[in-house]
């Protein structure tokens, strides 16, 4: 196994207040990992600075296998979709042209997209399951869709790794399922190595195969999914209400162990 | 009519009303979808205050309003990252800093101010050459930036971030952006004015997007709009005698009233709500 992703000691700070502490944690290739915590506990953050856009007061960030340094290249290997995209959605621009997007950083400056490009593009937008909105202009499209968009555009960079920071908010139930099933077979199809934000722990022992937990800015839990489900750790990210979800959660995995 | 066209002030007159008028179009397909109107206004009183230092200073205040303009418009972009405010907000800033001292300096120039307020109201009819030459190659240049650069721009002009995550440089593009949309306004004052300028910025790009769904062509819309108000002008204000700057501005409105009442999107936004209302009743 190769490591995608190795960050060692990480601070980062932000109005003279630390909101990521002395972080280290490694993504070895074809991880599935989930990042949770309550808010504002330093998930984006990371994310963030991962992708090159926050510098960390100190550590080292290793992104396949070397250290980062210049991230604007580094960036076009990295599948990217943030949290609260603020964009103004009445932009006169179709489904295609925004998942295009994806290649623009890989086809180079002022060069015009190549045919493997348009193969991509045209690969994602299948993959996703979007090939009947292709064309559709985006302000017309239902905040489950514009999510799905988002995914085909960072899919269509063929990644080697795929952030997703809360990929399901603003999503009601059903959609955010079936936006984590589309996830999980992506990773697998494309054998892509993914860290995700989520909050909704009980999709986790579906889609991941592992858990890192950040309360307060630092790293308090890293392991198998199995093992977050103790009243310590979902006591940092539920704080009071952790005793009654872990009782919830608990009956639900054995009613689903039965089941299967 | 047919003897204007001889006469090289009208034969001036048409050629700013095609990188005049064009080029303000163009740029203000930025300026609507970056969502900073306020860019006109403040890049037109950076450009008058460069015109008071020129004057000041004895050297062509052309050439003083496009380089405060362009210093100007390359502070926006850098300024606002820093301070974690809207470029909105910071062309504001520069505005009134700028017209506070464009007014302190003009106090302090003996003699007649009219080519500095020139500036200000502006007259399409006394361009001269040299005003066509300079306004031609920075329409030229940013004709060329916007065909080769057009996707770089495109994913700016969605989301800077998503840009920056493609591996696009969007700093150095957003900032080209509004520097270049200074460059373009300064060198277009002389057109309809300082004051007016705004309208040529915002009613034809507004126009154009009430017309289609793309981006590509929103640009050609917007700058077709833009020489067709700038030509119209210039002919009602020869037919009846009245100000052309002021006729341009009423043409560029005209188009965008126009282009409202018969826009696809809103005719489509309609039936979507006739739909949902009729769904309402049913549940």
């Amino acid at each position: 196994m190769s490591t995608v992703l190795h960050l060692e000691n990480i601070y980062v700070c932000r109005s003279r207040r630390n909101v990521v502490e002395d972080f280290t944690f490694t993504l070895e290739r074809g991880d599935f990992v989930a990042l949770i915590g309550a808010n504002g506990s330093g998930k984006t953050t990371l994310l963030r600075m991962i992708m090159g856009f926050l510098r960390p007061a100190s550590g080292t960030i290793c992104l396949f296998g070397q250290p980062a340094v210049h991230f604007r290249q580094l960036r076009k290997r990295i599948g990217y979709v943030p949290q609260a995209l603020s964009v103004d959605f009445k932009m006169p621009m179709s489904v295609r042209n925004v998942v295009s997007m994806g290649r623009f950083g890989l086809a180079g400056l002022g060069r015009r997209l190549c045919v493997e490009d348009n193969e991509a593009i045209d690969n994602a937008i299948r993959d996703v399951g979007i090939k009947h909105l292709r064309d559709r202009p985006i302000g017309h499209l239902s905040g489950g869709e514009l999510q799905k968009i988002q995914l085909a555009r960072a899919v269509c960079q063929t990644p080697d790794l795929l952030l997703l920071d809360e990929p399901t908010s603003n999503l009601d139930l059903g959609a955010q399922r079936e936006c984590l099933d589309l996830i999980c077979r992506l990773h697998h199809e494309r054998q892509l190595t993914t860290l995700i934000v989520m909050h909704d722990i009980k999709a986790l022992p579906i889609y991941c195969n592992r858990a890192v937990i950040i309360d307060d800015a630092r790293k308090v839990f890293d392991g198998p999914f199995r093992n977050v489900f103790t009243e310590t750790n979902l006591a940092h990210v539920y704080k009071q209400q952790a005793s009654a979800i872990l009782g919830e959660l608990l009956t639900e995995l054995s009613a689903g162990e039965m089941h299967t | 009519m047919n003897e204007l066209w001889q006469h090289a002030f009208f034969q001036h007159a048409l050629l700013a009303c095609v990188l005049g008028g064009g080029g303000l179009s163009l740029i203000g397909v930025f300026v609507t979808l970056m969502d900073i109107p306020f860019l006109g206004i403040s890049m037109s009183h950076s450009a008058f205050l460069g015109a008071v230092i020129g004057l000041l200073c004895g050297f062509d205040p052309l050439i003083g309003a496009i380089v405060v303009c362009g210093f100007s418009g390359l502070l926006v972009g850098p300024l606002s990252d820093r301070a974690g405010s809207s470029s909105n907000s910071i062309l504001a800033v520069i505005f009134s800093a700028t017209m506070g001292l464009a007014f302190l300096l003009l106090a302090r120039i003996p003699g007649p101010k009219s080519v500095a307020l020139n500036l200000i109201w502006g007259n399409i009819l006394t361009i001269s050459g040299r005003e066509i030459v300079i306004l031609g190659c920075i329409f030229t240049v940013t004709v060329v930036l916007l065909v080769v650069f057009f996707k770089e721009i495109a994913v700016v002009l969605f989301n800077r971030e998503i840009a920056a995550a493609c591996g696009i440089p969007e700093k150095a593009f957003y900032y080209g952006v509004i520097l270049i949309a200074g460059l373009l306004i300064s060198a277009s004052l002389d057109i309809v004015g300082g004051l007016l300028i705004f309208s040529l910025l915002v009613n034809p790009p507004g126009a154009a997007y009430q017309l289609t769904y793309r981006l590509k062509t929103m640009f050609i819309l917007s700058a077709l709009f833009g020489i067709v108000s700038c030509f119209a002008g210039l002919y009602v204000s020869y037919c009846f005698d009245v100000p052309t700057g002021a006729v341009i501005v009423l043409c560029s409105s005209g188009i965008y009233a126009l282009a409202f009442v018969l826009s696809p999107k809103r005719h489509s936004m309609s039936v979507t709500i006739k739909h949902n209302r009729a769904d309402n009743i049913l549940i």
